[in-house]
């Protein structure tokens, strides 16, 4: 079963590059430090596990907020919106 | 699990294990798309792509689909299989070879794909009254095909009862400024065939992607023959599903007026094509359907997409007798 994921972090300078290469192979770039995203349980382990490896546990944090479907909440966005990526249709 | 629909031109390459998109325009943003939950891609525009990209693809065990200009199928870049066993391949093959186990199985793809047929006119039974004959014929020649003992009569049945439904078809969808009469391939004469020769298209290479994930081997199929295509199973499947997703989006489409005649179609000569806009709108229509969830049983909720894997998995069960293949009916 897949479940959406709205992923927002706050670690220190010199693991941001790392965190954003990792998390944008399972799910989609947003803006900065925050990525959403379908993933499927076992790609959210492989994903917890790879993040893991890489931060610190005294300085990084790493919020994962879980859904069922993108249908349970809505999204407002004010002003430019960084990434047209609607319905996977790329235009 | 997504298709990725791609009408951007531009240049495509691997980079941090993502399929990162570098548009022609360069007013436009680069992207970086994961592939980790992505089931197929589907390319229409002008793309540039070298082999790094393709060992990607066929790691992540994504094919990728391409179109021409018009929307029609080019080919396929078809990774390496990676979940066939021998076991259920020797299974399909004795089904096919054993004209007997074979007929089962068409009979049962013809009895689910009728009967969807047949579900998508009732609806608008009350709206035309002229259905109802169709309608029954249709109900007639359906109990015809328990008894038919070769293929080719149960696919001429088949046929038949389709040849029905789009005169059904055509009924409900001579409305704004459309019409329809039968149907027409290479080039389709008009806008309705070019509809359902794009979705036909779009649906038959979904559920190629489907069955690239299971350990089905996509070129043996019975109700089709499998002689003369490279991949022929996928044709099978889709019969049940065409009328529910395609024909059920060109309905909506048609009388929600948002596919429009003027706009969204490219003349050709002798015949019709759909446009860019028309393309995407069709398309937008078919995902919104494909993701919508049905209830199977008590509390399983399934969305249009699994059910085509869950019906691969159903003809596994049937291939190695475990239990009798029921089609999908809506």
């Amino acid at each position: 079963m897949s479940m959406y994921l709205i992923s927002v972090y706050d670690v220190n300078e010199e693991r941001v590059a790392k965190i954003h290469k990792i998390m944008k192979k399972y799910l989609i770039w947003q803006q900065n430090s925050t990525f959403e995203g379908y993933i499927t349980q076992g790609n959210f382990k492989k994903l917890k596990r790879d993040l893991y490896k890489i931060i610190n546990k005294e300085e990084d944090n790493i919020i994962f907020y879980i859904f069922n479907s993108k249908e349970n909440f809505i999204r407002l966005d004010f002003g430019v919106v960084k990434t047209k990526f609607e319905g996977l249709i790329i235009k | 699990m997504d298709t990725i629909y791609i009408f951007l031109d531009g240049e495509l390459k691997r980079k941090d294990n993502t399929l990162y998109i570098e548009p022609k325009d360069n007013n436009k943003n680069s992207l970086h798309i994961p592939l980790k939950n992505v089931s197929s891609l589907m390319f229409f525009s002008e793309v540039t792509l070298n082999k790094r990209l393709l060992h990607f693809f066929a790691k992540e065990e994504i094919p990728a689909y391409f179109y021409d200009y018009y929307g029609n199928y080019i080919g396929a870049f078809y990774p390496r299989e990676m979940n066939k066993i021998g076991l259920t391949m020797i299974k399909q093959y004795e089904n096919y070879i054993n004209k007997e186990k074979r007929l089962i199985i068409a009979k049962k793809f013809v009895e689910g794909s009728s009967e969807n047929m047949i579900k998508v006119l009732e609806n608008y039974k009350k709206q035309y009254i002229e259905l109802e004959k169709i309608i029954n014929l249709m109900k007639s020649l359906q109990n015809t095909v328990d008894s038919q003992n070769n293929i080719n009569a149960v696919m001429s049945i088949e046929g038949n009862i389709r040849k029905n439904y789009y005169n059904g078809l055509g009924i409900i969808l001579n409305k704004n400024n459309f019409s329809f009469e039968q149907r027409t391939k290479k080039p389709p004469k008009d806008e309705i065939n070019a509809m359902i020769s794009f979705g036909n298209v779009i649906l038959y290479n979904i559920t190629l992607a489907e069955i690239y994930q299971t350990s089905l081997d996509p070129r043996i199929s019975f109700l089709h023959e499998p002689n003369m295509r490279k991949f022929s199973l996928n044709l099978d499947i889709s019969e049940i599903f065409k009328p529910i997703i395609i024909d059920r989006s060109i309905i909506t489409l048609v009388n929600k007026n948002i596919i429009k005649k003027d706009e969204d179609f490219t003349p050709v000569n002798e015949g019709v094509y759909l446009s860019k806009t028309g393309q995407i709108k069709l398309i937008e229509e078919i995902e919104k359907r494909l993701e919508t969830k049905i209830t199977l049983y008590k509390d399983q909720k399934m969305s249009y997409k699994n059910l085509i894997r869950y019906e691969c998995y159903k003809l596994i069960k049937h291939l190695k007798d475990e239990e009798v293949y029921k089609p999908y009916k809506l």
